[in-house]
């Protein structure tokens, strides 16, 4: 599996739809659905750090490692 | 984006004078009026050894058209989407290795030429020979076109790859 990304269930324990956080965090929604896909290559740091700062979470909320 | 007009331009230029070219010694060559370098003779007169030159040349005639059309589609290609598109490299490839079987023959002939010479006149000549300069450049451009398609392909992984960072 490798890394996979959490975001989608972090959104919704906190009630927040995609496209608000998307606005929030100055990325568009379409790679917003990218991200919560899987199919995203990679993410920024500065990318990550906005997301965890508007979700007040942790980076290890949203991405974990699965065998 | 105006230097690719041009360059679309100039080859489109080559692309059909090379047709006329070949076009006009096919439709010429049966009426005798051609000679050719080899030997100064009427095409009647010709040995089976003129007319094996003959033919190969042609051949690496084709393959130097074919190049070209393949140059022209990348070019045509690189006109029409942007420069990532997945078939420019296929075309550049293929016009690479066009160029390269046409100038390797074009060596063959300077070969056997050679030899013939050498066999006939009992004598080495070592001439300057600006046409076999000519092929060697040739060959260079079409190996640069490989490298250059492989280059292109990397680049376009690394866009895909860059496109999907978020």
């Amino acid at each position: 599996m490798g890394i996979v990304v959490n975001l989608d269930v972090v959104l919704a324990n906190r009630k927040m739809k995609s496209k608000v956080l998307a606005e929030k965090i100055g990325i568009t929604e379409a790679n917003l659905s990218i991200l919560k896909s899987g199919k995203a290559k990679a993410i920024r740091f500065s990318t990550l750090e906005a997301i965890c700062k508007e979700l007040e979470c942790q980076p290890s909320d949203i991405l974990a490692y699965q065998k | 984006m105006k230097k690719q007009i041009i360059f679309k331009i100039l080859i489109d230029l080559l692309f059909f004078a090379l047709c006329i070219g070949f076009l006009s010694t096919l439709f010429v060559m049966p009426f005798g009026l051609t000679m050719i370098a080899q030997e100064s003779k009427e095409v009647y007169d010709w040995s089976i050894f003129s007319w094996a030159i003959f033919i190969l040349s042609l051949i690496a005639y084709i393959f130097l058209i074919i190049g070209i059309k393949q140059l022209r589609s990348a070019a045509k290609n690189m006109l029409q989407t942007n420069s990532f598109d997945d078939n420019i490299p296929k075309f550049l490839k293929r016009s690479g290795n066009n160029l390269i079987l046409s100038s390797l023959l074009n060596y063959l002939i300077f070969i056997i030429t050679f030899f013939k010479q050498l066999g006939l006149e009992n004598k080495l000549n070592i001439t300057f020979d600006n046409n076999f300069l000519l092929q060697m450049i040739v060959t260079i451009v079409g190996l640069f076109f490989i490298i250059q398609s492989n280059i292109l392909i990397r680049a376009a992984e690394f866009k895909h790859e860059n496109d999907l960072t978020i």
